[in-house]
């Protein structure tokens, strides 16, 4: 809908021609690109509503995984005494929490937003892929000042930053590109039946014991090791953690490429998929 | 090069009933499939119903075609029902044809709805450039056009202000003032003329007016005829998913009130032998005319009543209720003309009521009848009768009386103007 032509010769119009498109025919991509704008303003409205009228504002954003630091730290830490791989406890902890808290809110955000935005779905047409994926770029911006909160506490241990933190966006896109293929599966499966919703805080909880956050991989059995291997969220989890603190134990090769492969699927059948619900989607919801 | 910029070829668009309606739940799905399959007879009532629901089809389309050619201005009209929305969101990509295409040449602009979008936690600045934005326009062209719709809006001195705040005047006025700026070389408009107070109003009418004139493909729906047959130079007229006639505004208007007519019927009233009163049929008709369901804002309506009395009542009262948009809008009694309430001596009597023309304004009305005494209710009909008061001869954009303004009736007053100093 951007990218508008302006062509003065008629010839030079660009023809559309709407029919019902048959089948699991993917998306255009550079449709997607050409509506960064909307993408861009979508996002800047998420950032602005999440936190006007609250006390503590941008605050929040830190407030969360600080507080659930201290609890962890308490529980886990002190109290559980769970290894934390060569670094204080409440660093291992905030390193892992950061990528977490991103992952599940912009999945859980993304996984309500086609029907969150039905009035307008109803009303105008722009291209679908993007409402599942502003929640979560606009959840994953946020990472950014966590960090700051987790270089601010490795600063207070006397921990000076490694220059692997280089490599911590690469984990981040990683986990967010995993949250976006989850996030086109669940939207597009919640326009249809809604139980997907009520399953959905089910499956972040059990994820959230399954990926190495509050504990290291290296306290769980050889034998069960391969089933991290196939959780995608193991790789940059653990990734995201070492990259900062240029301490903990990097993901191997393995998971990494177990991760990158299993994102890749999800998200292509993810697009395929959105694709072929947003057809009907109008007629549904 | 031709010079069709919308080319509607055999459109169609099915609607199965079962899966209009607000997301089921997976356990719904399977346990309908389930039954379905080994257990056909014992569908509890409400799947059963949906079940057959599920078979029902509903054409909201079929094979529609026809053509725009550059510069034209097509109103698409017909009933609630006929299909025109189904068409405008089909060109406008929010939903897909079941067979049959659409081409069109040229960047299209849809406006099915001002303020799609709005946020009422975001300013007035913020809501521009989102609203904007999914509007289709670049964030250059509404940096261009910013100005321009702060000015048209009115809302200057509150643009930095939530639009929570604004009152809903303020709201649309912003809203409408985006869509306006909207500059596309095909627009989409479903009825969003029908905003804001009288002075905007004609502003507005100014604008689109400017853009129809400007070489602009426009495709229009609008109940208000008046609109219709002032703005466009082509109109479809649409009936039950299907096209009915494509031609001149005139013409089609025209047919459209002739379709209408044909539609009317009187209300079948069930009758108890042995009351002492009952009411036998009721019904409305343009002056000399056969009964129809659909008058024009100038025609006279008269509205017939039978009813017979079986033993003699003291004091007979009819009073009918008259409901506007389902608000009541006023209430008549056949004595109020009387000085005292008479005796009805058994017969069949037939009572009419004339309702002058420019006093009903547009919209949907019905009518309750009662009857009795001043002591007792003698009948209260369940049945209400229905008509429609469309604004098909006159164009009340700019008129006090348009349907959307405030008041229940077209006033009888009389303005009179005169200059009387300098």
């Amino acid at each position: 809908m951007t990218g508008r032509a302006t062509a003065s010769r008629h010839d030079d119009e660009p023809l559309r021609i709407i029919t019902a498109r048959q089948g699991w025919r993917s998306i255009d991509l550079g449709e997607i690109w050409r509506a960064r704008d909307l993408i861009w303003l979508f996002i800047k409205r998420d950032l602005t509503v999440r936190y006007k009228q609250t006390i503590f504002g941008l605050l929040w954003v830190v407030l969360q995984p600080l507080g659930l630091t201290v609890v962890y730290s308490i529980f886990f830490g002190y109290i559980a005494r769970i290894p934390s791989e060569g670094v204080p406890y409440p660093v291992f902890v905030l390193g892992g929490t950061i990528l977490w808290q991103s992952f599940s809110r912009g999945t859980s955000e993304a996984a309500v937003s086609l029907v969150a935005q039905q009035g307008i779905v109803a009303k105008i047409y722009f291209p679908r892929p993007i409402i599942p994926l502003t929640p979560v770029i606009s959840t994953f911006v946020d990472c950014g000042a966590m960090l700051l909160l987790l270089v601010g506490l490795m600063l207070f241990y006397g921990m000076a930053p490694h220059a692997t933190i280089l490599l911590a966006p690469l984990f981040a896109m990683l986990a967010a590109a995993l949250a976006y293929a989850i996030g086109l599966w669940l939207s597009a499966l919640d326009a249809i039946y809604r139980d997907v919703r009520y399953a959905l805080s089910f499956l972040i909880q059990f994820w959230y014991f399954a990926t190495p956050v509050i504990y290291p991989l290296s306290i769980v059995p050889e034998r069960f090791r391969f089933l991290f291997v196939l959780n995608p969220l193991t790789a940059p989890i653990e990734g995201f953690r070492w990259a900062v603190t240029g301490n903990t134990t990097p993901p191997d090769a393995i998971t990494i490429v177990s991760s990158f492969m299993i994102t890749t699927v999800l998200l292509l059948g993810g697009l395929v998929f959105f694709r072929r619900i947003e057809r009907s989607v109008v007629d549904r919801i | 090069m031709s010079d069709v910029v919308i080319r509607v070829q055999n459109l169609s668009k099915r609607y199965r009933l079962g899966e209009i309606r607000t997301g089921r739940t997976l356990s719904e799905a399977i346990e309908t499939a389930f039954r379905r399959r080994f257990l056909p007879n014992s569908l509890p009532p409400d799947l059963s119903r949906r079940a057959a629901a599920h078979g029902q089809e509903l054409w909201a389309l079929k094979d529609v075609s026809f053509e725009v050619k550059r510069g034209d201005v097509l109103g698409i009209i017909g009933r609630n029902g006929a299909g025109k929305s189904t068409m405008l969101k089909i060109m406008s990509r929010i939903t897909e044809p079941t067979s049959g295409q659409v081409e069109i040449r040229g960047q299209i602009g849809s406006l099915l709805e001002v303020g799609t979008g709005f946020h009422p936690e975001l300013t007035g600045r913020e809501n521009v450039y989102l609203n904007g934005a999914i509007l289709g326009m670049s964030r250059a062209e509404i940096d261009r056009q910013f100005d321009a719709i702060v000015d048209f809006s009115e809302v200057a001195r509150f643009i930095d202000t939530p639009v929570k705040r604004y009152s809903s005047g303020m709201q649309t006025r912003l809203a409408f003032a985006v869509a306006a700026h909207l500059d596309a070389p095909i627009l989409i408009v479903d009825e969003v003329l029908s905003v804001g107070d009288t002075a905007f109003q004609k502003k507005c009418l100014g604008k689109i007016d400017a853009m129809t004139k400007s070489g602009r493909t426009v495709v229009f729906v609008s109940h208000n005829m008046g609109a219709i047959n002032e703005l466009c130079n082509k109109a479809a007229l649409m009936h039950h998913g299907r096209l009915l006639g494509f031609g001149s505004t005139s013409q089609m208007i025209d047919q459209y009130v002739q379709l209408l007519g044909q539609s009317s019927r009187g209300g079948e009233i069930a009758v108890d032998e042995n009351a002492p009163f009952s009411f036998i049929s009721v019904s409305a008709a343009k002056e000399g005319g056969a009964p129809s369901e659909m008058f024009d804002i100038a025609d006279k309506v008269i509205i017939t009543v039978t009813y017979r009395v079986r033993r003699r009542i003291d004091k007979l009262q009819v009073a009918a209720i008259f409901s506007r948009n389902m608000i009541e809008t006023f209430y008549t009694i056949d004595t109020d003309g009387a000085d005292e309430v008479g005796a009805a001596d058994p017969g069949l009597y037939r009572a009419i009521y004339k309702i002058p023309g420019m006093f009903l304004k547009g919209g949907s009305y019905s009518v309750r009848l009662t009857a009795g005494t001043p002591e007792e209710k003698l009948q209260e009909l369940d049945y209400s009768l229905p008509f429609e008061v469309e604004e098909l001869s006159i164009n009340t954009q700019q008129k006090g009386y348009r349907s959307g303004r405030p008041g229940l009736v077209i006033s009888p007053g009389v303005w009179t103007t005169e200059k009387v100093g300098s």
